[in-house]
């Protein structure tokens, strides 16, 4: 879907806003907290829903919104069971979505977002030179096919892709997957790939 | 058990044999169900936004939008011989509660009331509906007895 050097430079945003996320994470959580970036692409939604476990699987998902030199969205995805597990470190107790304490994980789960996403948002900008602001995150814990649906209809009129960049969260042990996908809205992607020297109808 | 046909986001497919139509993970989007029970005769559509109008594209995606899904429906319906058609329909959720509006937010909203308008401009009655709220849901649309059953994370499962 992109070329190799576009690639490279999604992966690095990714690499360095996981850098940032990481020590974020660390000093939230009390707990150190490692995060890799396998890889970074354009890909189209069907292949994110696939790699993501499928439409039914049960998701935490964090939105985030840019706005300025670009309008984009931010969604941060993880599976809800590893998503359980990072709240568990934060609460220092066993924490289960849809129970008595689901308010409170709600609350942990935005902050955890937006941590993560804040960290990814200052790179892209960085690396893009461009000046955003974000605003705070709304989440939303059900099906990722639901839940994506929203970020389907930002990115309608780009064939349906976002660039996703996909993430691995170590910590105690736990291994985590993370997948963050990054939404333009309408004309943002030719904003982001001009910065990026990139002739998109080319 | 009879065959089961998944229809993917902005899909629809139309059935003349005993199916279980079946769409997963519908979010804003809304599942629309029309069908000639006594005919036999079932469809459905996975309605993503509420109008064709706002497509770029040259070609129109026609189960995307809740006008195009609808008028097509029931074209093929009635092509193959339907006469008394009612609906179902279910979605339409917001899936994120922002603190701020946005417009793009209440599209679930805008979503069920183009497919009920849709549906009226058809004069095809609306039996039943699962709509709005705050969850997804999965629906499965068995057209040997026209029950819908709908799915979802944390509000059980429902028949309407």
């Amino acid at each position: 879907m992109l070329n190799r050097m576009e690639q490279d430079v999604f992966k690095e945003i990714g690499n360095i806003g996981a850098a940032h996320a990481a020590t974020a994470l660390s000093t939230l959580l009390g707990q150190p907290v490692d995060i890799e970036v396998p890889s970074a692409d354009l890909q189209p939604f069907s292949t994110i829903i696939d790699r993501v476990g499928g439409a039914e699987a049960y998701t935490a998902g964090a939105l985030l919104r840019f706005t300025g030199d670009i309008k984009a969205s931010l969604l941060f995805l993880m599976p809800l069971p590893d998503a359980e597990k990072l709240i568990s470190q934060l609460m220092h107790q066993p924490f289960h979505f849809f129970s008595d304490q689901h308010q409170m994980g709600v609350s942990a789960w935005e902050e955890i977002g937006n941590i993560l996403i804040g960290a990814y948002a200052r790179s892209i900008s960085d690396w893009l030179d461009l000046s955003v602001h974000v605003t705070v995150p709304a989440s939303a814990f059900d099906m990722v096919g639901a839940i994506l649906e929203v970020a389907l209809l930002e990115s309608t009129k780009f064939g349906n892709m976002a660039v996703y960049i996909d993430t691995r969260l170590s910590s105690l042990g736990n291994d985590l997957n993370g997948h963050l996908l990054l939404l333009p809205e309408a004309d943002a992607f030719a904003t982001v790939f001009n910065r990026l020297g990139v002739d998109v109808d080319g | 058990m009879d065959e089961v046909i998944r229809i993917g986001i902005a899909e629809y497919a139309v059935s003349r044999k005993p199916v279980v139509l079946r769409t997963a993970g519908l979010g804003s989007c809304v599942g629309v169900i029309i069908y000639d029970q006594e005919r036999g005769l079932s469809s459905m559509a996975h309605v993503m936004l509420p109008d064709s109008a706002i497509s770029r594209n040259i070609t129109v995606e026609v189960g995307k939008f809740a006008d195009t899904a609808v008028t097509e429906l029931v074209r093929r319906l009635r092509q193959g011989g339907a006469v008394r058609l009612r609906a179902k329909i279910a979605g339409g959720a917001q899936m994120f509660q922002f603190k701020y509006e946005h417009e793009s937010m209440r599209i679930g909203e805008r979503n069920i009331a183009a497919v009920k308008t849709a549906l009226q401009q058809a004069k095809i009655p609306l039996v039943a509906e699962d709509v709005g709220g705050t969850n997804g849901r999965t629906i499965e649309f068995h057209s040997d007895s026209g029950r819908l059953v709908i799915r979802t994370v944390n509000v059980g499962t429902l028949e309407i």
